[in-house]
């Protein structure tokens, strides 16, 4: 099989009229979409003289999707290595009594490692896609600033429900952190039945999704062993409802909060004096559709009245 | 030259147009030296002739572009027309013209004065060049409300000064019948009484201030007139020459000159007012209000990841704008960010067989 042909049919689909705004996990997705619901239509497509007549349908298949993923992950590769070589400082985690601290650059090799292994799950990339923009930008920092400053709702929940040690700026290194292992949620495992599912199928059962959260941490804790437990649960738990976390989830309902209303958005282009403000927008969206997500409400509120006051 | 430095330049010859109607009005208004009133007339010309080579351009230019019948329709060729040759061969030109033939006579200046008023198309030039919104409804809503509130302007005092040229026309009938009946006077006096005709006469009109000179039998009986050029534009006559028998009188005209330019800066104001009000307030609340409401909305239609929300709060009124924008923040944008979640996203089916098919096609 030629891979000039694979390499034209994946560049055909990537950069397609209908999709090349999305970034390219989201257009992987809608690839995999395509070919398993017409997954007959394709191979008999494929066995056509235009395309790989003498080749598997099958392995045609596999090759194209392949490629398209060695794609995705190279361009998330060119963000993810310089953004752990210098945007977290892993210092942080000498509060949670994890040895990795004395280790930084340790700590960081696995890490790197971990989110490879994540990297693998299409459904990890495809979510991993939607927090690039909020990592990148300054808008955690600024937030934690005025958080801190403030010692309002959500302050103050930090300090009394999940008895935060942590200063702003280690805080917000904590947050970007979680941001990283908060998709490890999205991969698939398979059930001792022989299912294989993800938190998506279960993410209405609190009682599954506490099981399901066990085995990822069992996973995780494989790769990173000095890896705080707590850490894990935080980041794992800012996948979920507001009403299946625990009362110290707070940094967990902020994130989850954050992630969804700036998942994949990047700042609109141009201004308008008609227009309001970015992020007053999505909170106040947000605010609006707080049940149909899951946010917490109080949280939401506190982050509505900052983006409002500094018109961010 | 680019479209852009091209605009910026008819701007602002048009801005020094306008500047340049009100000085040349309000220099009649206050007399001013005779010097002044001329340069205002040469800078007439001067500017007149600028805005006839951009009509002409502009129409050649349409012409060539198969646009010329629906240029030629549009209140913008009618405006540019008004400003630029109409204003060049009604007014400016014959103006210099006649000056500097030394023709100037009251007659050759009616149809100057009738024509003066077109000048306040220069101000409705402001219209076509004055770089409003980016909008195009706006610019397109802000244009026909100016073309029209401005024409009705316009053809309205086109129409009352017509019927001021009948009025200052009556007023120099009166003037010239009352000093000829003074003359009769004069002349009765002089045969009942028994006084010389001259210490008569400049007994009588030496102290009248419309009497600016007086010969009898072309002996110089006495002159008010300042030394030096006493020859005026075209428009304004500073004076019209009343010649009776043997009698030659020079009679003012300064006071109905200065009633006219009185009229002149006023309708100037009210077009100059209007037409800034309308560019600078109107057109903003309109851009504002509504422009960049549908602007704001459209993009969120179209784009999936515009989640901006309109500011509700700066819409004035309880209209259909602040419904759509209410709509809109209320029930679309979370619809739409419900729609847009990951969950629903992967969900989509983009791709149909006809795109498999099409990169045979391509290839």
């Amino acid at each position: 099989m030629a891979d000039k042909s694979i390499r034209s049919i994946v560049k055909y689909f990537l950069n397609h009229e209908k999709v090349k705004q999305a970034p390219l996990p989201v257009r992987e997705r809608m690839l995999i979409n395509f070919f398993s619901r017409n997954l007959e239509m394709v191979k008999q497509t494929f066995q056509g003289p235009d395309f790989f007549p003498r080749t598997d349908p099958d392995i045609a298949l596999r090759s194209i999707l392949e490629d398209v993923r060695s794609a995705v992950l190279k361009e998330l590769g060119t963000f993810l290595d310089p953004f752990l070589e210098s945007r977290i400082d892993f210092s942080l985690l000498k509060h949670f009594h994890s040895t990795a601290s004395d280790k930084p650059r340790l700590f960081r090799e696995k890490l790197v490692s971990l989110m490879k292994v994540l990297l693998t799950h299409h459904d990890v990339r495809y979510r991993f896609s939607g927090i690039i923009p909020l990592l990148e930008s300054g808008t955690l920092r600024d937030y934690v600033k005025v958080i801190f400053e403030q010692k309002g709702y959500i302050y103050q929940h930090l300090l009394n429900e999940e008895n935060l040690l942590l200063d702003q700026e280690e805080y917000t290194h904590y947050l970007k952190l979680l941001l990283l292992l908060k998709n490890a949620a999205w991969i698939k495992v398979t059930s001792p039945l022989g299912l294989k599912f993800n938190l998506a199928d279960i993410r209405h059962d609190p009682g599954l999704i506490v099981i399901f959260f066990r085995m990822i941490e069992k996973m995780l804790l494989r790769v990173i062993p000095d890896l705080d437990s707590s850490i894990i649960w935080t980041g794992l738990m800012a996948n979920v409802r507001q009403e299946y976390t625990r009362p110290q989830d707070v940094t967990s309902r902020l994130l989850y909060i954050f992630s969804l209303s700036h998942q994949g958005t990047d700042r609109p282009k141009g201004k308008s004096a008609a227009a309001q403000t970015p992020d007053k927008s999505r909170f106040y969206i947000c605010m609006k559709n707080f049940g149909f997500f899951g946010f917490d409400v109080n949280i939401l509120r506190e982050l509505y009245n900052i983006a409002s006051y500094y018109d961010w | 030259m680019n479209e852009k430095n091209k605009n910026r330049i008819i701007l602002a010859v048009t801005v020094i147009a306008v500047i340049q109607t009100f000085l040349d009005d309000y220099s009649q208004y206050v007399h001013s030296p005779v010097f002044w009133r001329n340069l205002f007339l040469f800078t007439n010309l001067f500017i007149d002739l600028i805005f006839s080579l951009e009509f002409i351009l502009k129409t050649a230019s349409a012409i060539k572009n198969k646009q010329g019948k629906s240029y030629f329709l549009s209140p913008a060729a009618g405006i540019n027309f008004l400003a630029s040759l109409a204003l060049l061969f009604l007014n400016s030109g014959p103006s210099v013209l006649l000056l500097l033939t030394g023709k100037l006579t009251l007659a050759a200046g009616w149809l100057m004065r009738f024509t003066h008023i077109l000048k306040l198309s220069r101000i409705l030039k402001l219209i076509e060049v004055f770089p409003l919104s980016r909008a195009r409804m706006t610019r397109k809503h802000v244009r026909i409300i100016l073309h029209s509130t401005a024409l009705v302007l316009l053809l309205f005092f086109i129409f009352t000064s017509f019927l001021r040229v009948q009025e200052i026309k009556g007023l120099i009938t009166q003037r010239s019948r009352h000093y000829e009946r003074t003359l009769y006077s004069i002349e009765n006096m002089h045969m009942t009484m028994d006084i010389p005709l001259q210490t008569l006469l400049f007994k009588i009109l030496s102290n009248d201030n419309y009497v600016l000179k007086l010969t009898y039998a072309d002996f110089l009986v006495f002159s008010s007139l300042p030394p030096g050029k006493t020859a005026q534009t075209v428009f304004y006559n500073d004076s019209f020459i009343l010649a009776r028998a043997e009698y030659k009188l020079s009679l003012s005209l300064m006071d109905i000159n200065q009633m006219e330019a009185n009229h002149h800066l006023q309708y100037f104001m009210i077009m100059l007012i209007l037409v800034l009000v309308i560019l600078l307030n109107y057109s903003r609340y309109f851009d504002r209000n509504v422009s960049q409401v549908l602007a704001i909305v459209t993009r969120g239609i179209r784009e999936k990841e515009d989640m901006s929300m309109v500011r509700t709060e700066i819409l004035t009124g309880q209209d259909e704008m602040a419904d759509l924008a209410r709509t809109y923040n209320e029930h679309f944008l979370p619809a739409k960010q419900r729609q847009g979640s990951a969950e629903e996203l992967k969900k989509r089916n983009v791709f149909t067989k006809e795109d498999l098919l099409n990169f045979i096609r391509k290839k």
